[in-house]
């Protein structure tokens, strides 16, 4: 079977973040990265099931109109529960990464030097996480199937028995 | 100096034309947006000079520009609060002379490379 691609958002307006994300993710991680300056428009490709998506907190410094990071977390946890929504920030504000993680983002970054080596901490985080999340569903089936074996001879067995008890006593009028 | 090209340099592991390309990047913005926050101060949009500023905030950071860090969190948190709005002019002036001459030093820097 082929080996599922890793797709990544990342979602900031601000260019040199953007490229200086790409670049370092690029060089650790094998996947397919997408850039998008707005949260409208990485909502309109939510279709492609990201695995994880970066998501700046302020969109609006090119776009005035564009809706704020949390606003475009809800819509894209609406839109595919499965994406880890990595929050970036430039604020080191408690209350903000308490809105954003009740909003449903899995973890919350702010841009600063060591905001790197969090986003590459983060994302092997996330793909153990993936990784024993398909172990466990391996497991569930491989319970599940097993189970049914089980149900499965002990009807057989039952059956045989009767079939044996019903010869036994129709041998008699023999 | 206000520039500190620590962290960009171990970011980069070094490599000359990937500094170029960040430096070049945090020029074009620095001088974008203090023109914005110059404009936006004139015209009372405080929405915009907050804007303008936090963009601002993380490029300076990654340019080792550490200085400037307080007073566009104080400029950030007049715009948002609107009260002491008498001071603004002279946060912006101070935020705008610290840029200005991370400009001069980092183009100097980019002619190196």
């Amino acid at each position: 079977m082929a080996k599922q691609e890793r797709i990544i958002f990342l979602v900031d307006d601000d260019n040199m973040q953007l490229q200086m994300m790409k670049d370092y993710l690029d060089e650790r991680f094998e996947m397919k990265l997408y850039q998008y300056a707005t949260g409208e428009e990485a909502l309109a490709n939510m279709h492609l099931n990201p695995e994880i998506v970066i998501l700046d907190y302020h969109l609006m410094s090119v776009n005035k109109t564009a809706e704020n990071g949390v606003e475009i977390l809800k819509k894209m946890k609406n839109a595919c529960p499965t994406a880890a929504v990595i929050m970036l920030s430039g604020q080191d504000k408690i209350s903000v990464a308490v809105e954003c993680m009740k909003n449903g983002a899995y973890d919350y970054v702010v841009k600063s030097e060591s905001a790197f080596m969090r986003l590459e901490n983060i994302f092997n985080n996330i793909g153990e996480h993936m990784k024993t999340m398909h172990q466990l569903k391996i497991y569930k089936l491989g319970f599940r199937i097993l189970i049914g074996a089980i149900v499965l001879i002990a009807i057989l067995a039952f059956v045989a028995v009767k079939m044996g008890w019903a010869s036994a006593h129709m041998g008699g009028f023999d | 100096m206000v520039t500190n090209l620590d962290f960009l340099t171990q970011f980069t592991k070094g490599d000359k034309a990937k500094m170029k390309k960040y430096i070049e990047m945090y020029l074009d913005t620095a001088k974008q947006k203090m023109e914005v926050m110059k404009n936006a101060l004139q015209a009372k949009e405080y929405e915009t000079l907050k804007v303008a500023a936090h963009t601002m905030k993380s490029q300076a950071r990654y340019m080792g520009i550490s200085t400037v860090e307080a007073d566009i969190v104080s400029l950030e948190h007049t715009c948002t609060e609107q009260k002491n709005l008498e001071q603004l002019p002279t946060l912006v002036e101070k935020v705008n002379n610290i840029l200005s001459q991370s400009i001069t030093e980092l183009l100097e820097k980019v002619n190196t490379l």
